[in-house]
């Protein structure tokens, strides 16, 4: 398993790799972190209640909706991506292929 | 141990909005957590100690929470603080058109009770619009930042409630300045006045706008102080 990052490392960051999951498939905020952990090949390992208020920010913010789902007798908050919020998505991928491309360009 | 950790976010969420909401999804969160981990061989007492701690601190995701929170209510109550100052400017439509002219040869005449209550109007409503519109722009840079910190939601609170209670004076100065004139210029028999009906109707708008102001603020107070309890 690769070396975990520190949590401020992802700040700045942690909206549009949530949005990047949630583009994936509709999920609740379980299965969402454990799949940003799984893509990340465990190197995002944050306190895993800061998923939450990131969630609800997404959400206010019209980048994702959400509804209570009831399965196996359990009540779940289902996040999905919006129209906006894949627009927001691809803005925000393109910003960091410039940015990842520049810091590489001077480091390598 | 997962009860404990649910009970502390409980307690310090206070009454905060989308409290139920947050607690059920933390707890699905917990409990899905802890089965797997017993899955995996853990006992459950222990399952359940590493899944709170995997979870955070329940007083760090609380101010999280009511600090992004607090500035979307603020960024609201911002929002309704200038459409209630929009209400304003068919006020000033309406008496720039219909109230007659001063039958005093120019503004430096103006009798001093009236001169005074004019100028405090404008200038009270002219700072909580510089205020309220301060205020909307932080807010809405903060609404979806992450992290905003609830001492700054709690200042925009502070600052939007002020420019309510200045527009709320300013509606109440400028109202009272204009049944006084009006009452005046009957008096003085000058003719195109604005009836008594006119006079209240504008008075009781302007009156509206600055509890509607009011009131927004007043939300935004609550949402920023209630939001999380001292712990």
């Amino acid at each position: 398993m690769m070396e975990k990052m520190r949590p401020e490392a992802l700040k700045g960051h942690l909206d549009a790799l949530l949005l990047a999951v949630v583009a994936a498939g509709p999920a609740h905020g379980y299965r969402i972190l454990e799949d940003l952990k799984r893509r990340s090949g465990g190197t995002f390992d944050l306190p895993e209640g800061t998923v939450y208020p990131a969630l609800h920010r997404l959400e206010r913010g019209g980048l994702l909706a959400s509804r209570w789902t009831f399965s196996s007798g359990r009540r779940r908050r289902v996040y999905r991506i919006t129209r906006r919020g894949r627009s927001a998505l691809a803005r925000q991928r393109g910003e960091w292929e410039r940015f990842a491309g520049a810091v590489e360009a001077v480091l390598a | 141990v997962i009860e404990r950790y649910l009970e502390e976010l409980r307690r310090l969420l206070g009454r905060g909005p989308g409290r139920a909401r947050l607690l059920a999804e933390v707890e699905d969160h917990l409990r899905e957590a802890a089965r797997r981990l017993e899955r995996g061989g853990a006992v459950r007492p222990e399952a359940e100690r590493a899944a709170v701690a995997s979870f955070g601190p329940p007083a760090e995701l609380a101010a999280q929470l009511s600090g992004e929170q607090a500035a979307t209510a603020v960024g609201w109550s911002a929002r309704l603080l200038i459409v209630a100052l929009a209400g304003f400017v068919p006020v000033y439509g309406f008496v720039e058109n219909f109230s007659p002219p001063a039958p005093w040869p120019s503004a430096e005449a103006t009798p001093a009770h009236l001169a005074w209550k004019l100028a405090a109007a404008q200038y009270l409503v002219l700072g909580a619009a510089v205020v309220g519109a301060c205020v909307f722009v932080l807010a809405r840079g903060y609404r979806l930042r992450p992290g905003c910190p609830l001492g700054l939601a709690r200042g925009l609170a502070l600052a939007v409630s002020l420019s309510a209670v200045a527009l709320a004076l300013g509606a109440a100065v400028g109202a009272l300045e204009l049944v006084e004139r009006n009452a005046l210029y009957r008096d003085l028999g000058v003719p195109d006045s604005l009836t008594p009906l006119e006079v209240s109707l504008v008075s009781a708008w302007v009156g509206l706008l600055g509890l509607s102001a009011l009131a927004a603020a007043a939300w935004s107070l609550r949402r920023a102080f209630a939001a999380l309890k001292p712990a």
